[in-house]
C-alpha cells in the first residue's frame, strides 16, 4: 500500500516548466531521495506534496485520499526546512511542543512527549535553550524533533542537511537514517548531494528539467544507469559514442572511433544504430603497460594509455588518461606500493558488464 | 599622527554633538530662568512651568496633541501593520505599483501636502477640525510604519509561517503564535514612530486646525508670533523630554528587532 502517490503531476511558473507529468509512489516507511541539480523540479515535488505548490495537473494522494483541496495544515505532514525554521521567540520545548499546543493536547501529555523526542533525538536537558543558542547540528535535531511529534503520515526533508558542514553532515546522516527506522516513517527527502542520497534512501528518484528520468534503489539506479545524465549526475562516468556492430558469445560489440570495438553486456540495437556506453570509473583496472599480460579468461576490454594527471586522495587516486584521443577518469583504491606518475605508459581492463549502454 | 587624527575626529564629535544639543540646552535652561528676557547669570525658578498650568490655551493643545497622536497610533501602526503583511506574504495585482507609491509622499514638502489635503478636504466637506487632522497624520505615517514592519518581516522570510503550517497551525494560529510576537518589535518601533511624526507634526495641522481646535506646534507657533514669553521654553522643554524619550524607545526597539 502506497503511502503517497504522485500521478502526472505538472507545474509551471511563467514559462518555465518545473513539473512535467511526474509520477512517483512512496512506500510504507519508504525513504524515498529525490535527487537533481537545483531547478530540476525536486524541490517542487516536495512543496506540493507538503501543500505550498499547487499543480496544475496531475494527483496527489496521501493514503489513497486526494488532497487537492487539503490545505498545508491538514495535510498530516511533518516537514524539515532547509534553514530549519525554528520559532526564534520559543524555546526548544515550545518548539517541539508547538504541533500539540495547536492541537490542544493537554500538558501532562505534551510534556511527556516532548520528552520523548528529546530523548530520541539525543537534546534531553535542552529544553529552555533558545534556537540561536543551539549548534546547526542541534537546531537540525529540534526541527526533527518538532516535526516527528505529531505522528505525521509523511515526512518532508527539505535539503535538512545542506546548511552542516561536511563532518557532521555525514554525523547526522547516520543518525537521521537511524531515527527515521526507529519511527518507520514514510520519508521523502530532496538533496542535490549525490552521496547522501545513496547513504539514505531506500529508493532514489533522479530528477532532470523538471522529469523523473530514473527511479530505483540506490546500487540500481548507480550500477544500471539508464540515461546519460542518470549514469553523469549520479557519479561519475566515462562516456563512448559509438554504433551498434553484431552479437557474438553473448556479448554486444560496440564500434568507437578511436578505441575501436568495445564490449557490453546490454543488449544492443539494430546494427549501425548510435550507442552510447558509460563506464564508471572505478570499474577500470589499471596495469603497467610492460606488466605480463593477464592469463586469457573471460572476455575483457583492452585498452592502452597514457596518464596525463594523478590526483591523491589518501585513501584513493584518481587518474585522468589519454586513450586514442579521448580522457578517461580512472579512480583506483591507494592499494598499489607506488601510484602511476604523469606520462607512465598503463593498460586499462574492464569487464564487459560494465558497460552500461545508455540513452543520450 | 595617529594621536593628531584621534584629536581631529574626537573634536568633530564633539562639533556635531554641541551643534545639535546646545540649542535645546540652553531653551531647557532658559526654561527655569527666573528672568523673562534671558539675562545671566540662570536664576532657578519654576515660574514659566505654573504660568504654563494656568495657561488654558496651551494645554487644551497639548491634550488635543496627545489624543491625536495616540489615535493616529493606533490607526497607523494597525492599517500599516495589514499593509505591510499583505506586501511581504501575499502575490496581487498592482503590488509592485502600491509599493512604489508610497515613497513619493515621504519626499514631497509637508506644505504642499498639507496645502492640497485643506483644498481636498474642503472639496468633499470634511473641512476642518481635529477629525481632519487625524487623516492627514494617519496618509502621513502610514509609509514610515510600512517601511519600518515590512523590514522586520523580510527578516524573518516566510519559513516560519510555512514551518507552523506544516505543523498543523490554521492560519488565525500562525498568526497569533509566529507572525505576530516575531514581529512585535517590528509593530512597537513603528508605532512610536506614527506617535512622534504625529506628535511633532506642525504643517499639516497648521492647515488642517479649526479655530479654536488646534494642537501644541501650531500653538507655540501663534504665541511666538505673538511675543515669546518664556512658557514656550517650559512647554518645550516637556516636549523635548516626552520626543527624545520615545526616540529612545525607538532606539532600543530597533535593536531587539536587529538581534533575531
Amino acid at each position: 500500500m502506497s503511502v503517497v502517490d504522485i500521478s502526472g503531476v505538472s507545474k509551471r511558473y511563467d514559462r518555465v516548466v518545473a513539473l512535467d507529468d511526474v509520477s512517483l509512489t512512496f512506500a510504507e516507511g519508504e525513504f524515498f531521495g529525490l535527487l537533481g541539480p537545483s531547478g530540476s523540479g525536486k524541490t517542487t515535488l516536495l512543496r506540493s506534496i507538503a501543500g505550498f505548490v499547487e499543480p496544475e495537473a496531475g494527483a496527489i494522494r496521501i493514503d489513497g485520499a486526494d488532497v487537492r483541496d487539503t490545505p498545508v495544515h491538514r495535510r498530516d505532514i511533518g516537514m524539515v526546512f532547509q534553514n530549519y525554521a525554528l520559532f526564534p521567540h520559543m524555546s526548544v520545548f515550545e518548539n517541539i511542543a508547538f504541533g500539540l499546543a495547536v492541537r490542544g493536547v493537554a500538558g501532562a501529555e505534551t510534556a511527556e512527549r516532548v520528552r520523548a523526542m528529546l530523548a530520541l533525538v539525543r537534546l534531553a536537558g535542552y529544553e529552555e535553550r533558545r534556537p540561536r543558542q543551539l549548534s546547526g547540528g542541534q537546531q537540525q535535531r529540534v526541527a526533527l524533533a518538532r516535526a516527528l511529534i505529531t505522528r505525521p503520515r509523511v515526512l518532508l526533508l527539505d535539503e535538512p542537511l545542506g546548511a552542516l558542514d561536511r563532518r557532521l553532515r555525514q554525523e547526522m546522516q547516520i543518525e537521521l537514517k537511524s531515527i527515521q527506522r526507529e519511527v518507520g516513517i514514510t520519508t521523502a527527502f530532496v538533496t542535490h548531494d549525490q552521496e547522501e542520497a545513496l547513504t539514505l534512501s531506500d529508493r532514489i528518484a533522479i530528477f532532470n528539467e523538471g522529469r523523473v528520468v530514473q527511479v530505483g534503489a540506490p546500487s540500481a539506479v548507480y550500477e544500471r544507469p539508464e540515461t546519460v545524465f542518470a549514469a553523469g549526475f549520479l557519479g561519475d562516468a566515462n562516456f563512448f559514442a559509438g554504433r551498434a556492430a553484431g552479437r557474438g558469445d553473448g556479448l554486444g560489440r560496440v564500434r568507437v572511433e578511436g578505441p575501436g570495438a568495445l564490449l557490453t553486456a546490454d543488449p544492443l540495437p539494430a546494427d549501425g544504430d548510435p550507442v552510447t556506453l558509460a563506464v564508471r570509473p572505478e570499474k577500470i583496472a589499471l596495469t603497467a603497460a610492460d606488466a605480463a599480460p593477464a592469463p586469457a579468461g573471460a572476455p575483457l576490454n583492452r585498452l592502452d594509455g597514457r596518464v596525463v594527471q594523478s590526483v591523491y586522495s589518501g585513501n584513493s587516486i584518481t587518474y585522468k588518461i589519454a586513450v586514442a584521443g579521448a580522457e578517461l577518469t580512472v579512480f583506483e583504491q591507494n592499494r598499489a606500493s607506488r601510484p602511476f606518475p604523469a606520462g607512465a605508459a598503463v593498460r586499462l581492463a574492464w569487464s564487459p558488464e560494465h558497460s552500461v549502454v545508455v540513452r543520450p | 599622527m595617529r594621536r593628531g587624527w584621534a584629536w581631529a575626529i574626537n573634536g568633530y564629535l564633539a562639533a556635531v554633538l554641541g551643534f545639535l544639543y546646545l540649542p535645546i540646552a540652553v531653551m531647557m535652561v532658559m526654561a527655569f530662568n527666573q528672568s523673562s528676557l534671558y539675562e545671566l547669570p540662570v536664576r532657578f525658578d519654576t515660574v514659566w512651568f505654573e504660568a504654563l498650568a494656568r495657561n488654558d490655551r496651551l494645554l487644551r493643545a497639548s491634550l488635543n496633541s496627545v489624543l491625536l497622536a495616540l489615535a493616529n497610533t493606533v490607526v497607523a501602526t494597525v492599517l500599516g501593520t495589514m499593509a505591510a503583511l499583505a506586501f511581504a506574504r501575499y502575490r496581487f495585482r498592482g503590488r509592485a505599483l502600491l509599493q512604489l507609491l508610497l515613497f513619493p509622499p515621504i519626499t514631497i514638502p509637508w506644505l504642499i501636502i498639507g496645502t492640497s489635503m485643506l483644498v481636498l478636504f474642503f472639496w468633499i466637506g470634511i473641512g476642518r477640525g481635529l477629525h481632519a487632522m487625524l487623516l492627514g497624520h494617519v496618509a502621513l505615517s502610514l509609509p514610515y510604519v510600512i517601511v519600518v514592519v515590512a523590514a522586520r518581516l523580510k527578516s524573518f522570510g516566510p519559513a516560519l509561517e510555512e514551518a507552523a503550517a506544516t505543523l498543523g497551525a490554521s492560519p488565525w494560529q500562525t498568526f497569533w503564535r509566529v507572525s505576530a510576537p516575531v514581529m512585535a518589535p517590528g509593530v512597537v518601533a513603528a508605532a512610536l514612530f506614527a506617535f512622534a511624526v504625529s506628535f511633532d507634526q506642525f504643517v499639516i495641522s497648521y492647515f488642517l486646525a479649526a479655530p479654536g481646535v488646534s494642537t501644541l506646534p501650531v500653538e507655540i507657533y501663534s504665541a511666538i508670533r505673538k511675543g515669546f514669553t518664556p512658557e514656550i521654553n517650559a512647554v518645550s522643554t516637556i516636549i523635548i523630554l516626552v520626543s527624545m524619550g520615545i526616540m529612545l524607545l525607538v532606539a532600543r526597539f530597533y535593536r531587539f528587532g536587529g538581534e533575531r
